[in-house]
């Protein structure tokens, strides 16, 4: 009986874990048409910063696209801001962090090994991060602090997120 | 007196076969009233001659001693023994096995706060509608995360297969719903990753440059990759014939793209 018992919590347990694994729920036509329409030009801009990112041969190259690819998502940002939409407002700054985090940071911790002091190309490197980290600093400014954005906790947390990547970039 | 106070007066009478005057004058004219008459007369008969059930046979001498106890008239019932009940067992049960069971509700607890905090939180307040996240512009930034972080061709060109995949499948997913010209602008999407992504990097691949089993490695690439944009051309045109007209150009330029360059990497596959 106690064995019975055990047997079937553990059963429960495992159905409601596997229940949460499953994937999203596709969403209705209307919303995934309203979504694309209010993408579309930032769609258009990341196919083809990937473009741009396949023919960057070198790390210096793929961080400022992948910088280029960041501003891209920040200027979205902004006019989310501005059309007061605070939960698209902390999808982009979401989507800015994981470039930022996985994209620029790693490919200009590369460049940093590769290019040495007196490098011709370390001007450049030094330009990257400068402007890298001109576009995180400027950021903020650029969000509503109150208004139905600025209160939002989830844009907060999501625009926290990204300022404390600052220090990843290293110093310009 | 109406026929209907009549009636109900006959049924009440102690023989309905004897009439009192009263009722009698009105009878005598009105013919329901006499047809209702002799019907209780008969029906009082019909009783009188049904054979009464014999009593039980020391039923009389009972009810004579009830009747000629000193006892009081009111009795206290008999005590019912109690039935075992369920709630009883369910209580005993669990007395005895207390400590199993609470670690098994513990866990059952344990098990839901886990689901409910890795499930999506509750509606939104009353009268604030959320936007939901965009799935396909996570994807695409996801591809491009992908190909900063790719070092080789080979790589590059799988991410940009699949990124195809995902643009012609956005195309079909939006053809009855986006207007003709977002639909064109995924088309030319799609155009542009195959010639300047899929392409583009197929010929970054070159095979005289590989060893032997570099160069089969290669051809199985681009074999494969070939034949994903053939089945990428084939869904998409089964398609156009089930979307609204203005939806078909995009759809058939999508077709056109993948055909070309499914052509061109079995040209370079066959090449090396």
């Amino acid at each position: 009986m106690r064995r019975s018992l055990v047997t079937l919590v553990a059963f429960i347990a495992l159905a409601a874990w596997a229940g949460a694994q499953g994937p999203p729920p596709p969403l209705p036509a209307a919303t995934q048409a309203k979504l694309f329409k209010n993408n579309r030009k930032l769609l258009e801009n990341l196919v083809n910063h990937g473009i741009e990112l396949a023919k960057a041969d070198s790390p210096l190259r793929r961080a400022e696209e992948c910088r280029k690819t960041a501003k891209t998502l920040a200027n979205s940002m902004e006019r989310a801001a501005e059309d007061q939409d605070p939960d698209r407002v902390a999808e982009l700054a979401r989507l800015m962090g994981d470039v930022v985090r996985e994209g620029l940071v790693p490919n200009l911790n590369a460049a940093q090994l590769e290019i040495k002091p007196g490098d011709p190309l370390a001007p450049q490197l030094v330009k990257v991060r400068e402007l890298a980290t001109d576009d995180l600093i400027s950021l903020p400014a650029r969000i509503p602090t109150d208004g139905k954005v600025g209160d939002s906790q989830k844009v907060k947390d999501a625009i926290a997120v990204i300022q404390a990547l600052q220090g990843s970039l290293g110093k310009p | 007196m109406n026929c209907q106070s009549i009636q109900n007066k006959i049924l009440i009478l102690p023989d309905p076969r004897v009439l009192p005057d009263a009722l009698r004058d009105h009878i005598a004219g009105c013919e329901v009233c006499q047809t209702w008459a002799k019907q209780a007369a008969r029906l009082d008969t019909l009783l009188q001659q049904l054979p009464v059930p014999p009593a039980p046979g020391n039923k009389k001498a009972t009810v004579v001693d009830d009747l000629t106890r000193g006892n009081p008239v009111i009795i206290r019932p008999l005590a019912i023994p109690a039935r075992k009940s369920f709630a009883g067992s369910a209580l005993k049960f669990l007395d005895q096995n207390k400590t199993v069971i609470g670690g098994l509700a513990a866990a059952v607890l344990v098990v839901l706060g886990g689901w409910s905090l890795l499930t999506p939180s509750g509606t939104p307040p009353v009268g604030v509608a959320e936007t939901p996240e965009h799935p396909f512009l996570k994807m695409i930034v996801q591809r491009d995360l992908a190909l900063a972080k790719a070092k080789k061709p080979v790589e590059r060109l799988q991410i940009f297969g699949g990124l195809a995949e995902d643009l012609s499948t956005e195309a079909r997913s939006l053809a009855r719903v986006a207007s003709p010209e977002e639909l064109w602008d995924v088309a030319q999407w799609f155009d542009n990753v195959v010639k300047d992504g899929v392409v583009n990097q197929a010929r970054n691949m070159p095979a005289d440059t590989l060893t032997l089993s570099a160069q089969r490695e290669r051809k199985t690439e681009l074999d494969a990759l070939a034949g994903k944009l053939s089945d990428m051309a084939a869904k998409t045109e089964k398609m156009t014939g089930e979307v609204p007209p203005d939806a078909k150009a995009a759809l058939q330029k999508i077709v056109d793209s993948a055909r070309a360059g499914e052509k061109k990497l079995r040209e370079m596959a066959n090449a090396g």
